[in-house]
């Protein structure tokens, strides 16, 4: 006995799972005399079953660490270790990225003058830095003062914006945000920290002080941080 | 930019590794797609409608930068006609086909597929989409979503039903 073989597209979407209750039992019954149409269904399940073991290893594998570190959520409570040695923060700063920088503390020490808000002056210590210094690079910036660019960021008008640490030998930290300006830089943001209360050399994040450089980023819709690859050619390019 | 859209991506990073790997067929180019196409989303959260799919979004943000790389030649892959690459000959050397048929060569042979058909087949195969999902992910008509299923599948199967064959 011969029986009639069913439509393709509907063995198909009986595999897949997209028919009716009703439907699927019509193809159930309908299967059960067909040995053929059977066969068919087996084949695109073994081919889906095949296809899935071929590539859902890389589910749970870990990503890649760049794409780890793009996705890291900047509200993500990270240990800071002491600034000093510099040297030890300074891989901690780039793989933090955006969270370093706004772990910084509103502390009680008023920010240097060479990190003041407002615009940079032209052809100053700081101006070359924000300039030249590429990330994760540190400049003596005045006597006992060292500045770090953490990270730089695009902004949607074409701007950049450069997250910039100055740690001095008293322990005490400032960050802001530089952004290019018509005719240099502006510093849009400043933070302080003064690790010296926190005994244990790590200071916690909390959303308080994280808000007040990205606010001013998320306000901006500052894109994600530049490769340092990507952020050469800008300093190469003058910023242009 | 809210830490739930960050949380979800970071959710479906995973997804998107291996929706780029079927497209790809090597981790090095579908990370460097992914890592494209996390960025663009970052960049621009704003392009993402609340209310539809952040997974459709995506997926759809991952295969227009793999259709844009595969124009400029910088994705490996060959979109060899089925006919040619001898997948839609059940008879000829089917059998012996499946015998060899290892995961890589599943790989190898969704590698082969035409774009469009390779897509379809990845979202809904292996990721795991409706039909109409996958229509909304690849901004076509459902009709064209299953027609393309039906043109993969026609190249894939045999080579299963090869090598499931009872006896």
């Amino acid at each position: 006995m011969t029986v009639e073989r069913m439509d393709p597209q509907v063995l198909m979407a009986f595999a897949d799972g997209e028919l009716s209750p009703e439907e699927a039992a019509r193809v159930v019954l309908h299967l059960a005399r067909c040995p053929e149409d059977q066969a068919q269904v087996d084949a695109i399940m073994a081919l889906t079953e095949t296809l899935g073991r071929a590539h859902d290893p890389v589910l749970s594998a870990p990503l890649p660490p760049a794409m780890a570190a793009l996705l890291a959520d900047p509200a993500v409570v990270v240990p800071l270790r002491r600034r000093t040695p510099l040297a030890a923060l300074a891989g901690l700063a780039l793989a933090a990225g955006l969270a370093a920088v706004a772990l910084l503390w509103p502390g009680a020490a008023p920010a240097p003058d060479l990190l003041a808000q407002g615009p940079v002056p032209a052809r100053s210590v700081l101006a070359e830095v924000l300039a030249e210094l590429p990330m994760g690079e540190t400049r003596m910036v005045a006597k006992g003062a060292e500045a770090m660019v953490l990270a730089t960021l695009p902004l949607p008008d074409g701007r950049h914006c450069r997250e910039i640490e100055i740690a001095t030998d008293t322990g005490v930290l400032h960050a802001g945000l530089a952004c290019t300006a018509a005719d240099g830089w502006d510093i849009v943001a400043t933070l302080t920290l003064d690790p010296a209360p926190q005994a244990g050399g790590y200071v916690p994040a909390s959303g308080a002080e994280i808000e007040a450089l990205t606010r001013w980023l998320d306000t901006a819709g500052a894109g994600a941080a530049l490769s340092p690859e990507d952020e050469t050619a800008l300093i190469g390019a003058g910023w242009r | 930019m809210t830490q739930a859209f960050r949380a979800e991506l970071v959710r479906l990073a995973p997804k998107l590794r291996r929706f780029a790997l079927s497209l790809c067929g090597n981790q090095s180019d579908a990370d460097d797609l992914v890592q494209a196409a996390l960025e663009r989303a970052l960049r621009n959260p704003d392009a993402f409608r609340e209310g539809t799919r952040l997974d459709s979004w995506m997926y759809r943000i991952v295969q227009n930068l793999f259709l844009d790389e595969r124009r400029r030649g910088r994705v490996r892959g060959e979109a060899v006609d089925p006919e040619d690459a001898n997948l839609s000959d059940a008879g000829r050397g089917a059998a012996e086909a499946m015998d060899r048929m290892t995961l890589d060569q599943v790989r190898a042979a969704m590698n082969r597929l035409p774009e469009a058909q390779r897509m379809t087949l990845s979202l809904v195969a292996i990721e795991g989409l409706s039909y109409r999902e996958a229509a909304e992910a690849m901004d076509v008509p459902l009709g064209t979503v299953m027609s393309r299923l039906a043109r993969a599948r026609e190249a894939l199967v045999p080579l299963m039903a090869a090598g499931g064959r009872r006896q």
